[in-house]
C-alpha cells in the first residue's frame, strides 16, 4: 500500500481546542434550548504534505470539521492555525498548557491569553479578514462527496471550473481559459468536455470536475470529504489515483474524510478516528490498522474486509446506536456502547494521551492503565488477526 | 423487450451534431431539448400561439392599422352604433362614440402588452432582489424584509391599488405618462410581495446545496454567489409566475377601468378602457347589455390573452419543473 511520501516536519495545520456547537432552537423567541455537539473541543496536527484521514460514522462530525476547517462554517469556539511557525507552536503549548491547569497566577493567564490573540490574528483562519482571508481560503479548497450536487446545473464545465480564478479575479481572461484548458487535461478530461453541462456527465467524470475546480487556485491543502463514496468501486479506484498523482506533483496536503476503512489505508499517512464529536484515537495509518486501541476502533478495524476466504477472524460488533449529540453521554462518549466500561468512564473524560510513549495517541481510560482485555481486543481486531485455514491444514 | 420498451419510452430527440469547442452550441441545444417537452403538450402549444398571435400585434400594430379610429365619431350619442359583422368597414362594429373596434382593439394590445409587461417585470426584480437577499442573508434582515412583504399582503391587494389610485391621481397629472405611470406603480406596489415570497422560498432550498458551498469556498463573494448561482436556480416559478401574471394584470387593469379609477380616458385604445365606454356615455348597464358587441369584443381580447399566457405558463412549468413531467 503506497502512502505519499512527501510528508515534511512542518506543521501545516495546528487544529486547537475547535468546537463547533449547532443551537436548537425552540421556546418562546425561539431562544436556544440546546446545542447538538457537533464537533466538541478536538485538537489535532496536520504536516505539510501528508494526507490525514478522518473517520467514524455518519453524523460523528467528520464533515463539520472539514467544513469548519475551511471556515465554512464559523466555529463556536477554537483556532485553527495555518502555517505555524516552529517557534510559535512551542509557544502555543506553552499558553494552552498553562491555560489548563489552574496553578498559575492570574495575571500569567491573561498575559497569555493576550498573546494566544495575537498570535490567533496572524495565524488562525478564524481570526483573519478581508483581504488575508481571501488569500487564506485561496490554499484551501474543498471537493465534497456528492458530484451530483456539487456542480451548478446552470453553468458550461468550463465555466464552473474558472470560478475560483474569476472568484479571485487571479488572472485576465485568456490566461483564466489557458488554465481551464490545462486543468481539464490535468483531470483526464478532453476539451470538448469544457462546453458541456454538468448533466451530460457520469458520476466518476463529475468527480474530475470537482477535483479541477478544487485545483485551480493551486492550493496548498484540500479537504476531500467522502470523494469516492458516491462512485462505484472501479471509479473509485481511478479517482483515488488521481487524487495521489496530483498530490505528488502539486505537493498538496489532504484530509481525507471517509467511513471506507480500505480507502483510508490506501491514501493515509496519519488516521484521526472520531466519536460523537471528539477525537478518540490518532496513530500512523499501518499503526492504527495494526493495532486498533480504542475499543471503538477496535470495532471499525474488525469489521474490515480481507478478501481472503479462507481466513476466520472474529468480528467486534458494538450494540445499540449512536447516542443523542444534543445530549452526549458524561465522561467517555463511547461508554454507553463499550463493553469494558466501568465507574471511571462515567465519571472522568478520557483525555487524548500518548500510550505507552509511541506516538499513539487515545482517549480511554482503561488502555492507559494497560487492561489486559482491551489488549486483548486489540490484538484480535488488527487486519493481520485471524486463523488462516491454509496454515492449520500445513500443522 | 426492446419494442416493449421503446413504446414505454419517450424517445429523446437526436443530438444535433455540434462543434465541440461552441459556448452557445450546449445552451441552444438545452433549450431544443426543453422545447421538445414542450411541444408534446397541445394546450401549452395553444398558449405560445395565442401568446405569440398578441405579440404580433403589439408589434406591428401601426402597420395593421391606418388612421386613427376615432375619427370615426359618427353621433356623438349612444344610439347610433353599428353591430358587427355588419359591414366591413366595421367589421367588429363600433363602440360609442363611433369608435371603429378593430383597429381600435389592434392598437389596444401594444398598450396592453407594454403595460403588462412593465408592471411584471418591474415588479419581479423588485421581488427576485428582496426574495434573493432576504433568503440567502437569513437572520434579522431575512425577518425585516418578511415582515415588510407581509405588511403588503395583510391589506387585499386591490384596495391597496384604489386607494394608491385615487389619493395620487391629481399629483400625476402632469408627470410624463400621466395616469399609466400612476396605475404601473401602484399596481408594481402590489405586485412584488408575491415574487418575494416565492423567490425567497426557493433561496432557502437552494442556498444549501452542495454547488452554493463550492462557491463560497472558493473564495466567491455574496453578491457573485447570488447573482450566479441562487438567483439562475431559483427562477422557474418566478418565470411561470411572470407568464400568469402578465394576464392577470390586464384583467384587473379592466376591473379598474369598470369602476372608472382606471385610465378614464376616451382616446386611449386599451382593452379594459374600450369594454367600459358605456361609462363615459353615461349609458346605464341595462341600456348598454343592448349593444353586447361593445364589451363582449373587447372582453374576448382580455380573456384571449389571459388564457394564452396561463396555457403557456403552465407549458413552462412542465419545461423547468423536471418532477411535473410526465
Amino acid at each position: 500500500m503506497g502512502v505519499a511520501t512527501l510528508v515534511s516536519e512542518n506543521i501545516y495545520m495546528d487544529v486547537r481546542h475547535l468546537k463547533q456547537l449547532f443551537p436548537i432552537k425552540g421556546g418562546v423567541m425561539s431562544r436556544a434550548i440546546g446545542h447538538v455537539h457537533a464537533v466538541d473541543d478536538i485538537s489535532f496536527r496536520i504536516m505539510e504534505g501528508e494526507t490525514v484521514g478522518l473517520v467514524g460514522e455518519s453524523g460523528c462530525g467528520k464533515t463539520t470539521t472539514g467544513r469548519t476547517l475551511l471556515r465554512l462554517l464559523e466555529p463556536t469556539s477554537g483556532y485553527s492555525f495555518v502555517n505555524p511557525p516552529a517557534e510559535v507552536v512551542k509557544e502555543l503549548d506553552e499558553i494552552f498548557s498553562g491555560l489548563e491547569d489552574d496553578s498559575g497566577s492570574l495575571l500569567d493567564g491573561e498575559i497569555s491569553s493576550t498573546r494566544l490573540d495575537e498570535i490567533a490574528r496572524e495565524y488562525s483562519i478564524y481570526g483573519v479578514k478581508g483581504k488575508k482571508l481571501k488569500q487564506m481560503r485561496s490554499s484551501m479548497q474543498i471537493v465534497f462527496q456528492d458530484p451530483f450536487a456539487s456542480l451548478d446545473p446552470r453553468m458550461l464545465v468550463k465555466d464552473i471550473i474558472a470560478e475560483p480564478l474569476v472568484a479571485h479575479h487571479a488572472a485576465n481572461k485568456s490566461d483564466i481559459a489557458e488554465r481551464v484548458s490545462s486543468l481539464i487535461t490535468e483531470v483526464g478530461l478532453n476539451q470538448e468536455h469544457l462546453y458541456r453541462f454538468p448533466h451530460e456527465f457520469s458520476g466518476g467524470q463529475r468527480q474530475r470536475i470537482c477535483v479541477a475546480r478544487a485545483l485551480a487556485l493551486n492550493p496548498k491543502f484540500v479537504v476531500l470529504d467522502e470523494p469516492t463514496s458516491a462512485l462505484d468501486v472501479s471509479v473509485q479506484a481511478q479517482i483515488l489515483n488521481l487524487l495521489r498523482r496530483l498530490q505528488e506533483k502539486n505537493e498538496m496536503t489532504y484530509l481525507f474524510i471517509s467511513h471506507h476503512l480500505s480507502v483510508i489505508r490506501a491514501m493515509c499517512s496519519r488516521v484521526l478516528v472520531m466519536y460523537l464529536g471528539k477525537m478518540v484515537e490518532i496513530a500512523e495509518t499501518e499503526e492504527l490498522f495494526l493495532h486498533p486501541l480504542h475499543p471503538y476502533t477496535q470495532a471499525l478495524v474488525s469489521a474490515i474486509p480481507i478478501p481472503d476466504p479462507l481466513l476466520k477472524r472474529e468480528r467486534i460488533i458494538i450494540g445499540g446506536d449512536v447516542p443523542s449529540a444534543a445530549s452526549p453521554p458524561s465522561g467517555c462518549r463511547f461508554r454507553t456502547r463499550c463493553e469494558f466500561a466501568e465507574d471511571v468512564c462515567r465519571e472522568k473524560e478520557p483525555q487524548l494521551e500518548e500510550w505507552n510513549n509511541t506516538g499513539h495517541l487515545v482517549a480511554c481510560h482503561l488502555v492507559h492503565r494497560m487492561d489486559k482485555r482491551i489488549i486483548n481486543a486489540a490484538e484480535r481486531a488488527s487486519v493481520y488477526a485471524g486463523e488462516h485455514a491454509d496454515a492449520r491444514l500445513h500443522n | 423487450m426492446t419494442d416493449a420498451n421503446s413504446t414505454m419510452t419517450v424517445t429523446e430527440p437526436e443530438k444535433v451534431r455540434r462543434s465541440p469547442y461552441s459556448a452557445i452550441a450546449p445552451r441552444l441545444e438545452q433549450w431544443r431539448r426543453q422545447f421538445y417537452y414542450f411541444r408534446k403538450s397541445p394546450l401549452a402549444v395553444a398558449g405560445l400561439i395565442i401568446t405569440a398571435f398578441f405579440a404580433f400585434l403589439a408589434i406591428f400594430s401601426p402597420l395593421l392599422t391606418t388612421g386613427n379610429p376615432y375619427q370615426m365619431a359618427i353621433n356623438p350619442f349612444a344610439t347610433n352604433l353599428i353591430p358587427w359583422f355588419s359591414s366591413w368597414r366595421y367589421p367588429l362594429g363600433t363602440t360609442y362614440f363611433g369608435v371603429n373596434l378593430l383597429p381600435a382593439m389592434i392598437k389596444a394590445a401594444r398598450i396592453d402588452l407594454a403595460f403588462s409587461l412593465a408592471v411584471v417585470a418591474t415588479g419581479a426584480f423588485v421581488g427576485v432582489m428582496v426574495g434573493a437577499f432576504a433568503g440567502y442573508y437569513g437572520g434579522l434582515f431575512d425577518d425585516i424584509l418578511m415582515r415588510v412583504t407581509d405588511v403588503f399582503f395583510s391589506v387585499p391587494y386591490i384596495i391597496l391599488a384604489i386607494a394608491m389610485i385615487v389619493v395620487f391621481t391629481k399629483s400625476f397629472k402632469d408627470v410624463a405618462g400621466g395616469i399609466y405611470t400612476l396605475l404601473i406603480l401602484s399596481l408594481i406596489v402590489i405586485w412584488w410581495p408575491t415574487y418575494a415570497r416565492i423567490v425567497r422560498g426557493q433561496v432557502l432550498s437552494v442556498r444549501e446545496l452542495k454547488y452554493v458551498e463550492a462557491a463560497r469556498a472558493s473564495g466567491a463573494g455574496a453578491l457573485r454567489v447570488v447573482f450566479k448561482h441562487i438567483i439562475p436556480n431559483s427562477m422557474y416559478p418566478v418565470f411561470v409566475q411572470i407568464s400568469l401574471d402578465v394576464g392577470t394584470i390586464v384583467l384587473l387593469l379592466a376591473n379598474l377601468d369598470f369602476i372608472n379609477i382606471g385610465i378614464s380616458n376616451i382616446t386611449q385604445p386599451e382593452w379594459g378602457n374600450l369594454a367600459t365606454y358605456f361609462n363615459y356615455a353615461q349609458v346605464g348597464l341595462t341600456l348598454a347589455l343592448q349593444y353586447p358587441w361593445t364589451f363582449i369584443v373587447p372582453g374576448m381580447a382580455i380573456l384571449l390573452y389571459a388564457l394564452g399566457l396561463n396555457l403557456l405558463g403552465d407549458g413552462i412549468r412542465d419545461i423547468l419543473d423536471p418532477r411535473m413531467r410526465r
